[in-house]
């Protein structure tokens, strides 16, 4: 029940399909470096002060149309959302707006302090247009030392890794994309685990130990290692759920809400310092 | 060369839509795709040849710009563009409800190609990639009755040749 293709069709068909399967394969075996992860830059670079463009003159709208949208799922901070609503009713990127991009500057300075870390300032000028990749795009890059891996906080606490840098630009996944790992630890007690993301808000927790004790309200911080991305004893989030550990599985099952209010991240800072990695083996 | 740029204008145009603005509207943690409407819209008004030509770039860009696997939305937008195309002789009815129905049928398909594909490279859950579909294509067939009639029209209004003129 189609209209029968003639053989150009197929032949323009069967080439795109062709074309997309090589561009796929060369992407997976150079991801870092190869002739996509240039384009890519490309992209970035050309799409940046676009995006940063629009960005600054939509974002009250979005703003306020997405706090709207979000309270039907975000019933506990009904009250708090309204109240911000309203006020992003009334304002302009005005005295106000800055004040508070200041308050917000602070904030995340301060967060940058905790871990002792040297950090540049940023602004979020886009988010990612797929359902299936949280990451957003700031506007720092290469020309104020960004490089990939590196970690990015806001005034709450972890927001995520960068995965690109352009000269200008650079792209952050989020710790609640599903790709998303962080090495973790339970601030009471010290007991380490990797942190999850699963595509929506919650992160999940996955204690390494069996028998780990994870309480309601335990605040989660990341773990430093050699080699690893984050600094240690950046907050990540509070344990907002567990499921005690039964028959099928030895650990707990820990759901942690981000610190970060990563649904309307504005301003953000990469922390330039990382883990030392680890030495090399003697005739390595 | 009219055409390129009035259809590079539409898929500069989607993106940053879905990056700015859409971003921040998430209903229940997803935003709608309004490249995947314009794809749509595309194939309907031109065929199967230039519905795939242009979701392959349009899938090729995003994917650069998004940071996924570079591929994936190409490989899948050129499958819809083109099946799109194929079937447009049978969407003959004037009626909107029929062409919503496509819109949201294409929606569906293509972030539950997309969400596939990414879950054989481990990119995605099962879980994520079930629930998307549905309310992406909800969330489209909000946006179609803004956004395809404007593409389509585009499309229709620029041709694939140019007019000779005495």
């Amino acid at each position: 029940m189609y209209e029968r293709p003639r053989r150009r069709q197929l032949a323009v068909l069967a080439l795109l399909l062709a074309a997309s399967i090589v561009v796929i394969t060369v992407d997976f075996r150079q991801r870092q470096g190869g002739p996509v992860d240039r384009l890519q830059r490309v992209a970035i670079a050309v799409f940046g002060p676009l995006q940063q463009g629009a960005s600054a003159v939509v974002r009250p709208i979005g703003n306020l149309v997405g706090g709207v949208a979000e309270i039907g799922s975000l019933r506990d901070e009904n009250r708090r959302l309204q109240s911000e609503v309203a006020r992003l009713q009334g304002q302009e990127r005005t005295y106000q707006d800055v004040l508070s991009e200041n308050e917000r500057l602070r904030g995340t300075l301060g967060m940058a302090k905790r871990c002792g870390c040297r950090t540049v300032g940023a602004k979020v000028v886009a988010s990612s247009g797929s359902n299936f990749q949280l990451s957003v795009t700031v506007d720092v890059g290469a020309r104020q030392g960004v490089r990939r891996d590196m970690a990015v906080v806001d005034a709450d606490g972890l927001v995520g890794r960068v995965t690109q840098a352009t000269a200008d630009y650079a792209t952050v996944l989020l710790i609640t994309d599903p790709t998303s790992g962080v090495a973790g630890t339970l601030a009471r007690g010290k007991a380490p685990g990797i942190l999850k993301g699963g595509g929506e808000q919650l992160l999940q927790f996955q204690p390494l130990r069996a028998g780990t004790e994870v309480r309601l309200g335990d605040a989660v911080v990341t773990q430093g290692y050699q080699g690893g991305v984050f600094p240690a004893g950046l907050p990540v989030g509070v344990v907002e759920r567990v499921d005690p550990a039964g028959a099928a599985s030895l650990v707990p099952r820990v759901a942690v809400r981000p610190y970060a209010a990563l649904g309307a991240l504005d301003v953000v800072a990469v922390v330039l310092d990382r883990p030392s990695p680890p030495p090399r083996e003697r005739g390595s | 060369m009219r055409r390129v740029f009035a259809l590079a204008a539409v898929v500069a145009a989607g993106l940053l839509l879905e990056s700015t603005v859409l971003a921040g509207l998430r209903l229940a943690g997803v935003r709608p795709d309004v490249l995947v409407l314009a794809v749509v819209a595309v194939a309907m008004a031109s065929g199967p040849t230039s519905g795939a030509a242009f979701g392959f770039s349009a899938g090729l860009v995003a994917d650069l710009l998004f940071d996924l696997p570079v591929g994936v939305s190409a490989l899948v937008y050129t499958a819809v563009g083109f099946a799109v195309g194929m079937v447009r002789l049978y969407v003959t009815s004037p009626r909107p409800l029929v062409h919503l129905a496509l819109a949201g049928a294409a929606s569906l398909a293509s972030v539950w190609c997309c969400g596939l594909l990414l879950r054989v490279f481990d990119l995605s859950s099962w879980e994520v990639v079930a629930r998307s579909g549905p309310l992406v294509a909800l969330y489209n067939l909000v946006l179609t009755p803004f956004v395809y009639p404007l593409v389509r029209t585009l499309a229709e209004r620029v041709p694939t040749k140019p007019v000779e003129r005495w």
